[in-house]
């Protein structure tokens, strides 16, 4: 699949999640049976549109919840999903990582950088803002401080509609607001750039990423250790990398075609 | 080689058992409930 075909999957990926586009007309949420089954992708369940639940704010919900305990289905959820496709699902099935795809495509210069150390950021987010802080306060701390996937797709859209939600707009959701205009304005520069430090769905899956099943694959006999593929890569990774989506750049790249997407 | 394929297969069986037993203990039902409500604090317009 080439670069195109990445994208088309990315619009397919997109509708599958969120079909229910009528709902942004209408301010409704979609209520049916889909959303016993989570979302591999941060797809905010508050969209209007969304047909399944984002792992990690049902991780949270159990986190914050009375018994503070931890949810063996999101876990299951993660794990499984995890370690069959490891960040694939960042490339390709994340609305998230669609979108700021999408502003990267913006022409503009491009910093291109490996970001080395704020990559670990995502980490600290996901064991304080998703584990440790909803079970002190007994909130869901990154779907209500941090997370940009909830103002874009689920807040903006609601207030668009129902004006009387902008009696509850308080400093929270300027914080989440200016976290959200930040992220889209920065990913028209750098690529990917909430992906890489804040997402702790991303953390989840890189942490899984070099097991992961489905890969890049490299022949060996054909490789020549020639580093093109690190040099194409917008991110400054080699392939398999905790840190590599699998956008198949590498695999354009590589001039003893070597490289190849599989399991 | 064969140290990583036992230990994919091992992960995912978990997983899958994990999500049987978080099914079964009425999790799913739990985030059905809670992801067909407009969450004003997930969405960050306070709890």
């Amino acid at each position: 699949m080439g670069l195109e075909g990445r994208l088309l999957a990315q619009i397919g990926f997109f509708i599958l999640q969120n079909p229910f586009l009528k709902n942004f007309v209408t301010g409704e949420i979609y209520r049916g049976k889909l959303k016993h089954i989570c979302t591999p992708g941060l797809n905010c369940y508050a969209c209007p549109a969304a047909a399944f639940s984002c792992p990690i704010g049902a991780a949270q919900m159990f986190f914050a919840g009375a018994r503070h305990s931890i949810s063996l289905y999101v876990t299951g959820f993660l794990l499984t999903v995890g370690v069959i496709f490891g960040k694939f699902i960042c490339g390709f099935v994340c609305p998230m990582g669609f979108l700021q795809d999408l502003l990267y495509k913006i022409k503009t210069p491009k910093l291109v950088t490996p970001l080395r150390f704020l990559r670990y950021v995502k980490y600290f987010v996901l064991v304080m803002f998703v584990v440790l802080l909803p079970v002190v306060f007994g909130s869901p701390m990154f779907c209500a401080y941090i997370c940009p996937s909830g103002t874009i797709f689920g807040a903006v859209p609601l207030l668009a509609v129902h004006n009387f939600l902008f009696d509850f707009i308080g400093w929270q959701f300027v914080i989440k607001a200016i976290i959200a205009v930040g992220v889209l304005i920065i990913s028209v520069f750098v690529l990917r750039i909430f992906c890489r430090v804040l997402c702790p769905l991303g953390a989840i899956y890189s942490l899984l990423n070099r097991i992961a099943i489905f890969r890049m694959k490299c022949d060996e006999g054909k490789c020549t250790s020639c580093k093109s593929c690190a040099d194409a890569c917008d991110i400054m990774t080699a392939p398999n990398h905790a840190e590599c989506f699998r956008c198949g750049k590498c695999v354009a790249a590589c001039p003893q075609k070597a490289l190849s997407r599989g399991a | 080689m064969r140290r990583i394929k036992i230990l994919q297969i091992s992960l995912v069986l978990l997983g899958l058992i994990f999500i049987a037993a978080g099914v079964i203990m009425g999790e799913a039902r739990e985030i059905f409930e809670k992801a067909t409500i407009i969450c004003m604090e997930c969405i960050g317009l306070g709890g």
